[in-house]
């Protein structure tokens, strides 16, 4: 361990040399997932996915508001990822590192492109009143990877959430809550997030740690969904690579996807 | 050229040098998006972000109107990996390139044009790089038809959609290739697709950045020969 | 209104849906002496601490004081940032953050007003255990976040830092343990209140005496040194002796569980 700190790529190269890693995982492997919803109560929806020691917490906050002029009928939904000092020792306190903010364009773009949440359903009275889901992503530890157990958190928590009844009175235009009887809404398909980096040019490795990040180069996420679809591809610079071991990655996403998939639906009955 | 008459690539224009200052500089126009970059470097760089090993890449990425915002961030990211995997930047420690990104006009496929036209900048500097970087966008246009289940022949690909093109397609695909193997540099792929339409959006892709490589090697020629008159 | 370029674009005005529905206020303690949740005005809440919650820092803690979950992590000691700042004892900079879902209501990104306030009293009360004299040109950091408020959020707070800053062995003098009261009247002392029981000047009603507020104390628990207090609200001075005289105690209380979350935390790197 002492030499893995002094000469990371050297000695990580001994440890490829035999095909492990050396947190004892194998080249695809990834970390334990651990995904629990529902524990934060002030929330209206929230999930804690802990990817071996990476952690992030996601709670959804919904709050009425009124439409954009542009899509009067439809919600809103935004997701923020926050990066905190507290999570390592990379990140200073204050606004939204770089890579907070991408993770958050990475999320926004996620929702956008699959039909997880229909946003016309987060209407309540079309021109008047919507709902607005605030979803905060904060990682409580970083140990690499924070993408996919960030993705993981959204869709758990954003299946998590139940909004109060609400109904608008005709006359005065006022709307009124019940906080008494919430329902869940519907959230449609459960993607999934599978990251995977590239050392030394040729050795591909899912599911990296914090050390694993800084000595490989360029990254590749697949998310794909229940029909084993992809739904987003990001690679991230690295050196030129052949299709076939992009495929791989393909390959090995769905598989992962179908696994995790498992995790929703326990956690969903 | 005629080259952009036989290909669905639309008005593909370039000019290198526009800008005085810079060390680098490309106009890039791929249909109607119109993208300005500068280079700078390698330069000096501050102590606290200085590379022992390697230059660093800054990118910056300037909307066309308003000030940078997180799409504009993820923009720099996406531009930037693909900088530090073409530049050799061992070549250049404890500097800096600076590469700014100004969005002229967006109609479609910017991130495409905005690659391309870093690589053209990056070229007009002198950087040593390993390859070209070359970026098409592909759109996957899927038409429902509600009464039969033709699906193959609802299927269309549009290569460097347009922004109609991208409201009206479920998927789009931005592939960035090394101009010498074609192989794969970045991808960025947002919206549902089977792996197989999604290999098939690579497959036209890499089809159509062979021309662009073309294209470039025109443009290149054609100021190499105007400096040397 | 300043966009924040760092984030999404937000609608510029949305409101928690409590506000459009009919709240009833009703009095902290019902006919049978008892608090809303079912406690005796005197039992305190469950308590439940954790060390290494986070892996990467020097020393982390969590902390859950009924629902009310705390997570704080430490960092340091490391080089001040200024250098011009040299100065021969050490530098504690805390953070001090709610989540944006861990109340009621919303809270924004941008440190407010009440986040700054409690973030001084936790810096003040961790300064005088922390032997900052043994950190010279160093600095050493604390970050708190609140994941869950149901009251009580700076008590748990301080409770949670200071055992943080004990997984990351910087030197203190005792560690630092914390308790709250809600003074409701002259007889009445709620222990670790609850969201709902804490105090907010506008809810007062005429008819209550004027003895009305929240009391915090910090206490080192084997010095017994109080070393720190916020009390809102206004109370008679009697009361609001007898408002830290409680508070004490219940801080002396928390000393088992401390010491018994530490040293088992000991135990398991020995094997």
């Amino acid at each position: 361990m002492e030499l893995l700190n002094l000469q990371p790529v050297e000695s990580y190269k001994t440890f490829l040399k035999e095909n492990i890693r050396p947190d004892g995982r194998e080249l695809m492997e990834t970390r334990q997932t651990v995904l629990n919803v529902g524990s934060i109560s002030t929330a209206d929806g929230s999930a804690l996915v802990k990817l071996g020691e990476t952690m992030v917490i996601c709670g959804v906050k919904a709050e009425l508001t009124i439409p954009s002029a542009e899509d009067p009928g439809k919600g809103i939904v935004v997701p923020n990822m926050e990066m905190s000092a507290l999570c390592s020792s990379h990140f200073k306190p204050g606004p939204p590192s770089e890579q907070a903010q991408v993770i958050t364009k990475f999320l926004d773009n996620l929702l956008k492109s699959c039909t997880v949440i229909d946003t016309a359903d987060l209407c309540v009275m079309k021109d008047k009143l919507v709902w607005v889901l605030y979803c905060d992503l904060i990682c409580l530890n970083y140990d690499g990877n924070a993408l996919d157990a960030s993705v993981l958190a959204l869709i758990a928590a954003l299946q998590n959430v139940k909004i109060p009844e609400v109904t608008v009175d005709d006359e005065s235009g006022l709307p009124h809550t019940n906080m008494e009887v919430k329902k869940a809404f519907a959230t449609r398909g459960m993607p999934c997030a599978t990251t995977f980096t590239v050392f030394d040019g040729s050795h591909i490795i899912a599911d990296p740690t914090l050390k694993e990040e800084d000595i490989t180069e360029g990254n590749i996420t697949v998310v794909t969904d229940e029909h084993d679809n992809l739904i987003y591809v990001q690679r991230q610079g690295g050196l030129a690579m052949p299709e076939a071991e992009m495929q791989k990655c393909v390959k090995r996403a769905v598989e992962h996807g179908s696994e995790m998939r498992k995790l929703y639906l326990a956690v969903a009955s | 050229m005629d080259l952009n008459s036989s290909l669905p690539l639309g008005n593909l224009q370039c000019e290198q040098k526009v800008l005085k200052n810079t060390d680098g500089s490309a106009m890039y126009t791929a249909g109607e998006t119109n993208v300005l970059v500068g280079v700078y470097g390698p330069a000096d760089c501050k102590e606290s972000k200085q590379d022992v090993k390697q230059a660093v890449v800054e990118v910056n990425f300037r909307p066309k109107i308003g000030i940078p915002g997180v799409a504009e961030k993820y923009m720099e990211k996406f531009v930037c990996k693909i900088c530090e995997s073409v530049i050799l930047r061992s070549f250049h420690p404890r500097t800096a390139f600076s590469v700014i990104v100004q969005v002229m006009q967006d109609q479609g496929s910017l991130l495409s044009c905005a690659i391309n036209a870093v690589s053209m900048a990056l070229q007009d500097a002198g950087i040593s790089m390993r390859c070209m970087p070359v970026a098409v966008t592909v759109a996957l246009q899927k038409k429902e038809k509600e009464d039969n289940e033709m699906k193959d022949d609802s299927k269309k690909f549009v290569i460097s959609p347009s922004t109609k093109d991208e409201e009206e397609s479920v998927a789009i695909a931005t592939f960035v290739f090394d101009s010498a193997q074609y192989d794969s540099i970045s991808a960025y792929a947002c919206g549902p697709m089977t792996s197989d339409e999604y290999r098939e959006c690579l497959r036209l892709a890499k089809e159509a950045s062979k021309h662009i490589v073309r294209f470039f090697r025109d443009s290149v020629s054609r100021k190499v020969s105007t400096d040397i008159r | 209104m300043p966009t924040d370029s760092r984030r999404l674009p937000v609608p510029e005005v949305s409101h928690s849906p409590e506000l459009f529905c009919s709240s009833d206020p009703t009095s902290l303690i019902n006919d049978d002496s008892l608090r809303k949740d079912g406690r005796n005005p005197e039992e305190i809440a469950g308590i439940f601490m954790q060390c290494g919650t986070v892996s990467q820092a020097k020393g982390s803690s969590f902390c859950e004081l009924h629902k009310t979950k705390v997570i704080c992590s430490v960092y340091g000691p490391k080089d001040v940032e200024q250098k011009e700042d040299f100065q021969m004892i050490g530098k504690l900079k805390c953070d001090f953050k709610f989540a944006p879902f861990s109340c009621h209501k919303r809270r924004g990104h941008i440190a407010d007003l009440e986040e700054s306030e409690l973030c001084e009293v936790l810096t003040q009360a961790l300064s005088s255990s922390v032997c900052l004299h043994r950190y010279p040109k160093s600095q050493i950091e604390v970050y708190v976040i609140v994941l869950e408020n149901n009251g009580s959020a700076l008590a748990a707070a301080i409770t949670a830092a200071s055992l943080a800053l004990a997984d990351a062995c910087i030197e203190q003098y005792d560690i630092v343990a914390a308790a709250s009261v809600r003074v409701f009247g002259k007889e009445n002392f709620l222990r670790d209140p609850t969201f709902h029981e804490e105090y907010f000047p506008h809810q007062l009603s005429k008819k209550n005496d004027f003895n009305n507020g929240v009391v915090t104390v910090a206490l080192m628990p084997t010095l017994n040194q109080v070393c720190g207090v916020l009390s809102e609200g206004c109370m008679e001075s009697s009361v609001l002796q007898e408002a830290i005289q409680t508070c004490t105690e219940e801080a002396q209380n928390l000393y088992a569980p401390l010491r018994k979350c530490l040293t088992s935390n000991l135990g398991d790197i020995n094997v």
